[in-house]
């Protein structure tokens, strides 16, 4: 790991002995970008599905896209439905290497109007990442500053707002510590076990990978690794000493592969 | 947004023209503002509310904590919820739980759900605690006093279109 490099703290910290979390940019580790960030809102037919299955004459579920990515992965996204759906009612959003299709079943409307919020990840969290390079924290809070830097992505650079900046040292911007796929079953005592070596319990993100293998489906979506919302009503509690992190189900069990997402951001400090 | 123009950190191991970043100035990132008070990024220690009833088949809810942020939209918002003491102790078994958006108190089963949630809307950021009784039963009683609960709260400035949600809804 080179000496050089770029390092860039929030306001009011020394670059010099900061905590990993205290950088709103360190050239050694990446943050968690986004392609798309905004709102989609279509009305959907099961005549536009890209894959459907028939359920002996019963149940027609089609997957239906509404956003193409072409991210050549399956991606890490966050959903925000518009309406209010009691957990058990959500509809069903997911993700292959193209698009995001919404689920649709025939039992229940051949059409539908999609409304929500999304944000689409371009960093492909399925792969194995793990930054080791470890800097533990100060004793600083940060203090903004009138200077400092900044770096625009869009607007002018007088704008108050922070969503206007990709970098600026009187935000925070989350980086990631690892990312990858994990699969909780009996072996693993239906745990997600992330060994981190943080020092201190980290923030995380965690989402259900499916793979559906059943031939009543048709192509194209099928056989294929799919990602669902982040955080999308996984029952689940974290506990967290300074290596390790474990997330199990609460109430009952968790099982299946599950896509992490760890960033370098203690949950129980802020500074 | 320049396609042209922006700071690019190659991914471990790939050149530039892989393209693929792990630092890429053009894309928009989990981003929240440091200069706003009350603090977008905060830990706010609260108990887990008041032992609320269980007892009659209902729904009640309670805002523990609230403050403005002021961004005149609804925002993206991460909770954690972290279970720090219970009955005054750092090393009863109900502690060093955490959970993302809500958290499920001790106890809660088929007839009980007593949880920690939050609600954002383009005002405020709200701590709820909240018990649903779905069938009538004895033997449950609210553990929220109980706890002494860390929550962690991210205001990203980013914003959501809509004028009001949960971190957790279960109906």
């Amino acid at each position: 790991m080179t000496r050089a490099g770029i390092r860039v703290t929030q306001a009011g910290i020394p670059v010099r002995g900061a905590a990993d979390y205290q950088k709103n940019m360190d050239e050694r580790w990446p943050t968690l970008n986004f392609m798309f960030v905004g709102d989609i809102k279509k009305t959907v037919s099961i005549s536009d599905a890209n894959a459907i299955r028939n359920s002996n004459g019963f149940t027609t579920a089609a997957a239906i896209p509404i956003f193409e990515h072409n991210l050549g992965f399956a991606p890490a996204f966050i959903v925000k439905f518009k309406q209010d759906y009691p957990s058990w009612d959500a509809p069903v959003i997911i993700a292959d290497e193209k698009y995001i299709y919404v689920q649709l079943m025939s039992y229940l409307a051949s059409t539908a109007v999609v409304d929500l919020f999304l944000a689409v990840s371009s960093r492909n969290c399925l792969e194995t990442y793990k930054n080791t390079d470890i800097s533990l924290p100060p004793n600083v809070t940060s203090k903004p500053t009138p200077y400092g830097l900044r770096v625009l992505r869009k607007g002018s650079m007088r704008s108050k707002e922070k969503d206007d900046y990709s970098l600026n040292t009187n935000a925070k911007s989350m980086v990631l510590h690892s990312h990858g796929v994990k699969a909780v079953n009996a072996a693993s005592s239906y745990e997600l076990k992330i060994i981190h070596d943080l020092g201190y319990p980290p923030t995380y993100y965690i989402a259900k990978v499916e793979y559906y293998d059943d031939p009543s489906f048709l192509v194209p979506i099928y056989y294929k690794q799919l990602t669902t919302p982040l955080n999308n009503y996984i029952y689940s509690v974290g506990r967290s000493n300074a290596s390790t992190l474990t997330i199990q189900g609460v109430q009952a069990t968790i099982e299946g592969n599950f896509m992490y997402i760890i960033f370098k951001d203690p949950v129980d400090t802020a500074r | 947004m320049n396609d042209r123009y922006g700071i690019l950190v190659a991914d471990d191991g790939t050149s530039i023209q892989d393209k693929d970043y792990k630092y890429d100035s053009r894309e928009q990132t989990l981003i929240l503002d440091l200069e706003r008070d009350p603090k977008h990024m905060q830990i706010i220690q609260t108990s887990g509310g008041t032992n609320l009833p269980t007892g009659v088949v209902g729904d009640n809810s309670e805002v523990i904590y609230t403050f403005d942020h002021n961004l005149g939209y609804t925002p993206l918002v991460d909770a954690y919820f972290y279970a720090e003491t219970y009955g005054g102790s750092y090393t009863h078994m109900n502690t060093g739980g955490y959970g993302k958006d809500f958290y499920f108190l001790s106890g809660s089963n088929n007839w009980v759900l007593d949880y920690l949630t939050f609600k954002v809307n383009n005002k405020s950021f709200s701590i709820i605690h909240r018990t649903i009784v779905y069938a009538t039963h004895t033997g449950y009683v609210s553990t929220a006093a109980s706890y002494g609960i860390k929550t962690k709260a991210y205001i990203y400035s980013i914003p959501v279109d809509k004028a009001e949600y949960y971190g957790y809804l279960p109906d």
